[in-house]
């Protein structure tokens, strides 16, 4: 691999603008998995995925395929899914549990922290074979730490704490949990798995970027209003066409949202849903229902600030997007420099009405299917732009909309009108510190 | 071996049998010859497309689907797919169904007769080639000469896989 000198990986990212090789070269890509991907809280799961003592779902850290397990002491740990003894993947299936995790290759059976419990025909090895010996387990990842029932693991021994390197983000995971009643949230199903010939970090920067949508979005934003037009009001319309519908938003009805962005990389972007069942203070009788759940857990006031706090996307650096009022949760899965995947999760609110998890389901459908028309037209883009990236000639890429507009924000952040190019800089920044450190 | 030549009334089951079978096969004509408008109209009022995420998926409220779509939604996809800045279809995709191994089923009474059929989709878009295929199961209700479709399911093979974007109907 190539070796980078850090003034080569800074003079990449200038403070509005961005060569295209960060999009496109394989051996940044490499350096990406080493310096961003093996050092930052990366998430592997939800608590709730793994409810048993021996449940454990594969996932992974950055390319590294890795197992989420619940010990028999109920504790959490997360081991890279290799077999000490000669490198097979220990589990194979999605996800499964049991008392041992047995090797299919040569029949090694480790425990549910990973230690190696014994070996067939044990003979074949010299006395000093110690089954206790740490090289002869299942490799732990180097941390993990929970935040509110989300796994986040590092394979990194040493640096922030996961709550240092949330920072204040973590207000935006604790509404996730706090729009419950009971406070919890419980990830169901199989997530939607897309992906696309383009590069990871364009997803993230198009999930805040409020520009776009009166652009990419045109054909579902029209259909949307030319069904509405046609045949009655658009608050009355399946939900779906009122997401639709709402991605119509002029320029200057962005502009009166903000966006943040933290020094960590993270961002959020206001609220934008109006009208209908995706309205934040929809007024039908499920809602009521939930209310009065919400408020009977926590009293008015706080249900107040609960629910004031509306946010739509929520990026955790580098690779972790959510929205907390439809109970969504997407990690970006980088898979190689011109190739990503999107697994796509929903949650369900405990002590909500069963319809609230009805309208989330219904969301996550609709914003993340493969045949999402909104999406559809996302991933098409993205791969002509990664297209445009890879072609030689205009080597530099522009991030100065409104750019030195922005004012201070919470302790270690800035906010600015939606339309500002202030997340691309925000996650660039962070990027330029992840890959610039040796 | 259980099918319509060993069942009682032989020939008139056969016939309702290829009645169906050409009812499928025009559906699947219509998709590929984008003539969406004329795919939409086959669907009762009330009619549902649907496409789970999940193999076994028994409810569309309370799972993920790739496609959940009732006459609104599909009227509005068929508006997407007329529009000219519908950057998931410049260029537009080609298919070609093959559809086979079709089956009625026991169920539905006289007002809804229920089929089994598999199919393949070679689909082309700008020098890429995929291949979707699966089990496509319909509920379909007389309508003069023909059917009308009340609901159909689509279980692709690969339902909980990776997938590249899509946008016509399989």
């Amino acid at each position: 691999m190539t070796v980078f000198d850090r003034t080569e990986i800074e003079s990449l990212v200038e403070p509005d603008r961005v060569h295209r090789r960060v999009y496109t070269d394989p051996e940044i890509f490499a350096l990406e998995m080493e310096r961003i991907f093996g050092r930052a809280w990366i998430l592997v799961g939800h608590d709730s995925q793994i409810p048993q003592p021996g449940d454990w779902i594969r996932t992974s850290i950055g390319l590294r395929d890795v197992v989420m397990i619940r010990g028999a002491d109920g504790a959490i740990r997360v081991l890279h899914n290799r077999c000490p003894h000669r490198g097979m993947t220990v589990c194979v299936p999605r996800a499964g549990g049991g008392r041992r995790l047995v090797c299919p290759y040569h029949g090694w059976a480790f425990d549910t922290a990973g230690k190696l419990l014994g070996v067939p025909q044990p003979g074949g090895y010299d006395e000093g074979f110690d089954p206790g010996e740490a090289r002869r387990s299942m490799a732990a990842v180097a941390r993990v730490e929970s935040c509110r029932g989300f796994v986040f693991a590092s394979l990194a021994a040493e640096g922030p704490t996961l709550a240092e390197f949330l920072g204040e983000i973590s207000d935006t995971l604790d509404n996730f949990c706090d729009r419950a009643p009971e406070g919890e949230v419980e990830m169901v199903g199989a997530p939607l798995r897309q992906t696309f010939e383009g590069n990871w970090k364009l997803h993230m920067e198009n999930s805040v970027d409020t520009v776009h949508p009166g652009f990419v979005h045109r054909s579902s934003v029209e259909a949307a209003q030319g069904f509405i037009a046609a045949t009655g009001a658009a608050e009355t319309a399946d939900q779906s066409i009122q997401m639709f519908n709402a991605n119509g938003f002029t320029l200057n009805e962005w502009d009166s949202t903000a966006i943040h962005g933290y020094d960590g990389g993270h961002v959020f972007m206001d609220g934008f849903y109006r009208g209908g069942i995706i309205d934040p203070d929809r007024r039908d009788p499920v809602f009521e229902d939930y209310k009065a759940r919400m408020a009977a857990a926590y009293g008015e006031e706080r249900m107040k600030r609960i629910f004031g706090r509306e946010t739509f996307n929520n990026l955790v650096y580098p690779n972790l997007s959510f929205n907390t009022r439809f109970q969504q949760l997407r990690v970006i899965r980088p898979v190689s420099v011109d190739r990503t995947d999107v697994h796509s999760y929903v949650f369900r609110l405990r002590g909500a009405p069963e319809e609230m998890f009805h309208t989330a389901v219904k969301f996550v459908s609709t914003a993340n299917s493969p045949a999402s028309p909104v999406l559809a037209d996302d991933l098409a883009v993205f791969e002509q732009l990664q297209q445009g990236l890879n072609s030689e000639g205009v080597e530099w890429i522009d991030l100065s909309r409104r750019s030195g507009r922005e004012e201070p924000f919470g302790n270690r952040g800035a906010r600015d009108r939606a339309t500002s190019e202030l997340p691309m800089r925000t996650m660039m920044g962070a990027w330029r510190r992840y890959m610039a450190a040796a | 071996m259980s099918g319509v030549l060993s069942s009682a009334g032989g020939v008139d089951a056969l016939l309702r049998l290829r009645r169906v079978e050409e009812f499928l096969f025009h559906e699947a004509r219509l998709i590929d010859e984008r003539r969406f408008e004329d795919w939409r109209d086959l669907y009762t009022e009330d009619g549902i497309y649907w496409v789970p995420s999940e193999p076994d998926q028994d409810n569309p409220a309370d799972r993920l689907s790739i496609f959940y779509e009732n006459r609104a939604l599909m009227d509005v996809r068929i508006r997407q797919l007329r529009h000219g800045a519908f950057w998931a279809q410049i260029p537009p995709v080609r298919t070609r169904h093959v559809i086979g191994n079709v089956v009625l089923e026991e169920g539905g009474g006289d007002a809804e007769l229920r089929t089994r059929s598999s199919f393949v989709m070679l689909e082309h878009r700008d020098d890429h080639r995929r291949v979707f295929g699966g089990e496509a199961r319909h509920r379909l209700r007389p309508d003069g000469d023909g059917f009308r479709i009340a609901w159909k399911r689509v279980d692709l093979v690969d339902c909980e896989g990776t997938h590249g974007f899509m946008s016509v109907p399989f």
